[in-house]
């Protein structure tokens, strides 16, 4: 299990009433594998990325990444992750290059124009906007920007929260193709999202957050897209 | 990757380790840069030289005046005692003491304390202080460095730190951030010592520039380590102010909410803390009004006189009444007697009284400096004035100085003249006897000092402390909000 790129051991956070939150999720990513949380609104998504990124301390369990707790070894397990938020909305004054130079530093390493650039052209990246303030660019650039950081740092694992909502059909694809660019390299990668569509294509695992407990944590291909719909939908009108 | 190339060979994951000295170093530097391309900081730059430039032409010029007022007074000093002294006028020794050329920076006590003071034979006057003599100090009631840092450079501070954390949540950009190996008291404090870096930027250019004009001027920076403290006290008060707008931007919320918090809590100690405790003190133990004390030396005085008085006019009438040839000897023992009475007397009744007043004032000094403490503002203040040789330990200083004058001198001079009148013997009239002292001895106008840097040091150490803890306390706060910070959007 210590190859796990990702592991929550009966994980518990509630907030206010104690109905609201996640409760004894455990799952296990391991490297090099695609793994899709999908689950309607306020199932639990984003607080359990919150958990693995630790920005939040769960109530019970423990959460490692590469083997590194988040709780108690947060550095090492900081520097192995690459955290995509919904809005990526970076410093809007500075460039791509800047951007991911300046976080770069915060992970102890100094990159050169090089390497940025070769981890933006990777990403399809258009040469013209590198040098250009983020904020001109669009939700779709500033994801890729975003990746390119962790790119940069190596990470092993990508968490990406909601990555797809508001992009347009063109840049959803790309994105996938990045996905899966990125398990080719033997990253692993959590996709947290609440859109069922085409998922199993480019995934490995499917979990199925509701009211805040997995219910489902499957091979996609054991799963077709309308069992997950269905899955999803009794979960949302629930 | 679109294009299935190749992806960059993997690193081994982690890499070189991170401390937090490094992430700190990091995000400072960011912090200053960030600035440096602002407008804020090129807005606020700007002003506070104008400001400095502007508050130091006032200052010198004022100071120039009060010294030029006390040069024509010198050069008319001596010659005014010798007409007196020559007119056998009852001699009254008006002096004036200098004004602190570090008035430049703060001018302090320097409103209230008496620009001069008059030996009489009745005891010692304080005459009335300089007022305001240009127009931008009747608009902005003495400007002043200490003015403009204390209020202008304080909400700058503000306007630096005040969506320095919020605005980075709200853009999202702070949950990036705490993705990497970043602790956040890290973050905290890095951007505590950015923002006061900068501060910093804006204030040494405009301060280096008052001291250049005060050596221009001719003004003279005197005691340089006078006017280093001062910067360093007044870095220390703004760091306080750093360390709130980072408090409350550590808060979270809307960066609107966040500026108008930051501007109620420096209204609070800016204006409203430092009036409350003056009216505190006013209440709790009113100023002692200067013709009461005077009326009390009056009563005193007047009765030691009148004793003394009487010993003369018993001289006077043996004199008159002896034909002895030691009568003029015997006279003048009596007399001399009689004068060193008095001046013991009277030195030790109002030596007794000064000293009453002394405790007095002390006792609201104590009181004003207890209850300062509550507020950063007027504790600054404080301190500026001292360091300025304007404020309590030069005010103290004077007046001792004064005292020691009027005893040592003043009260010769107004006293070497005294005229004794007889009708009532002998039958060729009245009989008048004047007597006259050798005083040029004592024909030395008022040389102020200032109070020596060790006692102002001393007297300045507490209220720095108390910025100090100020400081700690803000920067204490902004770490326990941003532990607690909710760093989603």
């Amino acid at each position: 299990m210590n190859d796990a790129g990702l592991r929550c051991e009966s994980v518990t956070r509630t907030f206010g009433d104690s109905q609201r939150g996640v409760f004894d999720v455990t799952l296990s990513i391991p490297k090099g594998t695609v793994y899709a949380l999908l689950g309607g609104n306020g199932a639990g998504k984003t607080t359990l990325i919150n958990l693995c990124l630790g920005v939040l301390q769960p109530d019970r369990g423990a959460i490692f990444i590469a083997g590194f707790d988040i709780a108690t070894d947060a550095t090492e397990a900081k520097r192995r992750l690459a955290y995509v938020p919904e809005v990526a909305r970076l410093y809007a004054h500075l460039n791509a290059f800047e951007n991911i130079r300046f976080f770069e530093e915060l992970n102890g390493r100094r990159v050169s124009d090089g390497e940025v650039e070769d981890a933006l052209s990777r990403l399809s990246f258009p040469p013209a906007a590198m040098r250009r303030p983020c904020g001109i660019y669009s939700k779709g650039m500033r994801q890729k920007v975003v990746i390119a950081m962790g790119l940069v740092k190596s990470a092993g694992l990508f968490l990406l929260d909601e990555p797809s909502s508001g992009l347009d059909p063109a840049s959803s694809r790309q994105l996938v193709r990045i996905i899966k660019g990125l398990r080719d390299d033997g990253r692993t990668v959590l996709i947290s999202t609440h859109e069922s569509h085409n998922i199993c294509e480019y995934t490995d695992r499917v979990g199925i957050l509701r009211e805040g407990r997995l219910v489902t944590d499957a091979a996609s291909s054991t799963l077709d897209t309308r069992t997950i719909d269905d899955l999803t939908a009794s979960e949302t009108t629930a | 990757m679109s294009e299935r190339t190749p992806l960059p060979e993997r690193r081994q994951a982690g890499g070189p380790a991170v401390t937090q000295a490094h992430v700190f170093s990091t995000i400072v530097r960011k912090e200053i840069l960030d600035h440096a391309r602002g407008r804020r900081f090129v807005l606020g730059a700007v002003m506070t030289l104008a400001l400095f430039v502007l508050a130091s032409i006032v200052r010198v010029s004022d100071f120039r005046q009060a010294h030029q007022e006390r040069n024509l007074f010198l050069q008319r000093w001596l010659p005014s005692v010798m007409e007196q002294l020559e007119r056998d006028e009852i001699v009254q020794v008006e002096n004036t003491r200098a004004v602190s050329p570090l008035s430049i920076l703060t001018v302090g006590l320097e409103p209230v304390v008496p620009f001069r003071f008059t030996s009489t034979k009745e005891g010692l006057r304080f005459g009335q202080s300089r007022s305001a003599q240009n127009p931008v100090d009747a608009l902005f009631g003495y400007l002043d460095v200490t003015f403009i840092v204390s209020t202008l450079l304080s909400l700058l501070t503000i306007a630096f730190t005040f969506d320095s954390l919020c605005g980075e949540r709200a853009d999202g950009t702070l949950a990036l951030m705490l993705s990497y190996p970043v602790e956040r008291r890290t973050i905290v404090a890095a951007k505590i010592a950015g923002n006061m870096i900068v501060t910093t930027l804006c204030f040494f250019p405009a301060f280096a520039a008052v001291a250049m004009i005060a050596a221009i001027t001719g003004v003279g920076t005197m005691a340089p380590w006078h006017w280093l403290a001062y910067a360093a006290i007044a870095l220390l008060y703004l760091l306080g102010f750093t360390a709130i707008g980072v408090a409350v931007s550590s808060r979270g919320g809307r960066s609107a909410d966040s500026a108008l918090t930051s501007l109620f809590i420096w209204v609070v100690i800016v204006f409203v803390t430092p009036r409350a405790v003056a009216l505190v003190v006013n209440y709790a133990h009113p100023p002692i009004r200067g013709v009461e004390i005077a009326l009390r030396e009056d009563e005193a005085v007047s009765h030691l006189r009148l004793d003394y008085t009487r010993r003369l006019d018993s001289a006077f009438r043996l004199y008159m009444g002896s034909d002895a040839s030691s009568r003029q000897d015997d006279f003048n023992k009596a007399r001399r007697e009689a004068i060193d009475e008095l001046r013991t007397r009277r030195r030790e009744v109002l030596a007794r009284m000064w000293d009453e007043q002394m405790i007095d004032e002390q006792a609201r000094e104590e009181w004003l400096r207890a209850l300062s403490l509550l507020s950063p503002a007027a504790v600054f203040q404080q301190v500026a004035a001292e360091l300025s040789w304007t404020g309590d330990e030069q005010r103290r200083h004077f007046l001792r100085e004064a005292r020691t004058y009027d005893e040592r001198i003043g009260r010769h001079l107004a006293e070497s003249r005294d005229l004794f009148f007889s009708a009532a013997h002998g039958q060729d009239g009245a009989h008048a006897l004047v007597v006259h002292d050798d005083v040029k001895p004592f024909l030395i106008p008022f040389q102020p000092t200032w109070a020596l840097s060790g006692v102002i040091l001393r007297s300045a150490l507490m209220p720095a402390s108390m910025l100090m803890v100020f400081a700690v306390f803000a920067i204490a706060a902004a770490s326990w909000f941003i532990e607690r910070l909710d760093v989603r959007a």
